[in-house]
């Protein structure tokens, strides 16, 4: 029986967790990221099946919208860097959504931060052609970035 | 009695307005499309088998599609609403067939009665009927049906009409042709008996076949035998939502080599089970353990498919049954959700803000693995007790281990297939 319980935990680990902690190929690596001021990945983000839980937690506990706005930063870098292109649009959407709130907050620490993104997004939006889905994308949200200056 | 019977016919009518609100609700789409396109070509004199992946099934449900567009035409009613009648009306009469033969067991009338309504109040057998359209419970009728006269020791003619009343079954669906050998193999019978049973049931699928094979031969064995179903359900719908994690990708690209290990491997433990289950008395159960080990093993399967082993858990009278149908009903909302909303809510559809939405993957994901868990589980629970290794003679008892031994070793491909789609979700 312990066995089984140990075989479960395993599985769960590397059917949730491995695809998004050891084996994507990266557009850049993460002492890059690191280099342009990004802090880390969400260890879960919306490719991932276990999201929705997350975004009920974020509503059961009323994580307020700065952590919010910061964390779905985190999870748009993850998908553009991880070139999950499939799951770009909803990334781009939830990030320019609360990007909308903090522009109306007028929050004097997510403008200060705001410069640092834009760097990361521009870096990010060069790694597509030009032009292309995925390109237009993330110059949307950078659009809606720059707007918090 | 009566209290039986005021429940069962509450139970019915109860039933019946959810599956009448879903039925007007639904529109002419997915399988019912392709029902309506299928039959219009019989009405204009083509084959239609002569359009492949059209109408994948044995012919005998394009005669029943055909007759409802002359009678929607005739009526001026639309042709998904009078479509859906048929599998409702088969679950009705699989309700009352269910509550006969509970009855005929010794099972007192009122829990015989609620039993019965399992059946007919079922999420399962509502959604399949009355929201998608499939017409699996005709066929599961008539399979019932067969089993109650081979059954019944009391009428004699029973016994020329199980196999033709199989035989129109199979020419229904082809499901039903994997339970023929536990039908061959059931009981203490002479060979004459069986080889009667066969041949029977041959020529009635062979009379229903021979128009269409003889306008086109190919075509329609290659759409009825070419067809191995999808995989929207089961353990490859797990791997799949898996792979969707990837890049939002909702094709298996390895669905192909699933599909084939599996039928192997489906081939292997269904052969063994009709060794071990060979002279055995309990037919039903003999059915059963080849549906579930259909549903546990083999990749492509459809939603109707869950419906399969509803009737005979229900007339076997096992709890698990609640487990499966609360695993199927989550796993259908993932799926109707995700994939296709229109099947589910109709002309509501579009509350759930369209098609592909991610968080309905999750869904899809969880409730299949519960979904293949329980099939597993009831598999393992139905199979325990049932077959006693010991009292099989010597020569038995070896191809038992050499059969085992081969269905093991046709699991290793698939698994080798799981490893390599997980391994691959993490690129």
């Amino acid at each position: 029986m312990k066995c089984f319980k140990k075989g479960v935990v395993l599985t769960l680990f590397l059917v949730f967790f491995l695809p998004t902690a050891v084996f994507a190929k990266d557009y850049l690596n993460l002492s890059e990221l690191n280099s342009l001021g990004f802090t880390n990945y969400e260890s879960i983000n919306s490719n991932s099946l276990l999201y929705p839980f997350k975004k009920i937690q974020e509503k059961i506990f009323r994580v307020p919208d700065n952590q919010i706005f910061e964390t779905r930063f985190r999870e748009l870098v993850f998908i553009a860097n991880k070139r999950k292109t499939g799951f770009l649009g909803e990334a781009v959407g939830s990030y320019i959504s609360i990007t909308g709130k903090m522009i109306e907050q007028q929050d004097q620490d997510i403008k200060n931060g705001a410069q640092t993104k834009i760097k990361i997004l521009e870096k990010l939006r060069d790694g597509y052609p030009a032009n292309s889905l995925p390109w237009i994308q993330i110059q949307q949200a950078l659009d809606t970035t720059e707007r918090l200056i | 009695m009566n209290k039986a019977y005021l429940i069962l016919i509450f139970g019915i009518l109860l039933s019946v307005l959810i599956r009448g609100f879903l039925t007007i609700t639904g529109l002419e789409v997915g399988d019912v499309k392709n029902m309506h396109d299928a039959a219009n070509m019989l009405l204009s004199g083509i084959n239609p088998y002569t359009n492949p992946h059209l109408y994948p099934y044995p012919p005998l449900f394009v005669f029943v599609e055909s007759a409802t567009v002359i009678l929607s035409n005739f009526l001026g009613g639309s042709f998904h609403v009078l479509i859906k009648l048929w599998p409702n009306l088969a679950d009705i009469l699989i309700t009352l067939l269910i509550f006969k033969f509970l009855r005929r067991e010794k099972v007192e009338p009122i829990p015989a009665a609620l039993w019965s309504l399992v059946y007919i109040l079922n999420p399962v057998t509502i959604i399949i009927s009355s929201a998608h359209g499939q017409f699996d419970s005709i066929v599961s009728l008539l399979v019932i049906l067969s089993i109650y006269l081979l059954t019944d020791p009391a009428k004699k003619y029973s016994r020329f009409l199980s196999p033709v009343i199989l035989g129109i079954a199979i020419s229904f669906k082809a499901n039903p042709a994997m339970i023929l050998p536990v039908f061959l193999l059931f009981g203490k019978r002479s060979l004459s008996e069986r080889a009667r049973f066969l041949l029977l049931t041959c020529i009635t699928i062979g009379i229903i076949f021979v128009p269409f094979l003889l306008l086109n031969f190919k075509a329609t064995l290659s759409s009825v035998f070419g067809y191995s179903g999808v995989s929207d359900f089961g353990y490859a719908a797990v791997l799949r939502a898996l792979w969707y994690q990837i890049n939002a990708e909702y094709w298996l690209p390895q669905a192909g080599d699933l599909l084939s290990a599996s039928k192997i491997s489906f081939l292997l433990g269904a052969s063994l089970l009709v060794i071990l289950t060979a002279g055995k008395d309990n037919l039903i159960k003999g059915c059963l353990l080849i549906y579930l080990l259909f549903l546990t093993v083999f990749s492509g399967q459809s939603a109707q498919y869950s419906l399969w082993v509803l009737p005979l858990g229900i007339i076997l009278r096992q709890k698990w049954i609640f487990t499966y149908s609360f695993a199927a009903l989550f796993a259908y909302f993932g799926f109707y959700l995700f994939f296709a909303p229109e099947l589910l809510l109709g002309q509501y559809f579009q509350i759930v803000g369209g098609f592909f939405q991610p968080e309905y993957m999750t869904i899809y994901f969880f409730g299949n693995l519960m979904l293949w868990a329980a099939t597993l589980i009831w598999f393992i629970k139905t199979l325990k007790g049932w077959v006693d290794f010991k009292s099989l003679n010597p020569f038995l008892k070896k191809i038992v281990i050499a059969f085992t031994a081969l269905f093991f070793i046709s699991l290793i491909p698939i698994l080798n297939l799981v490893v390599e789609i997980l391994k691959a979700s993490g690129d």
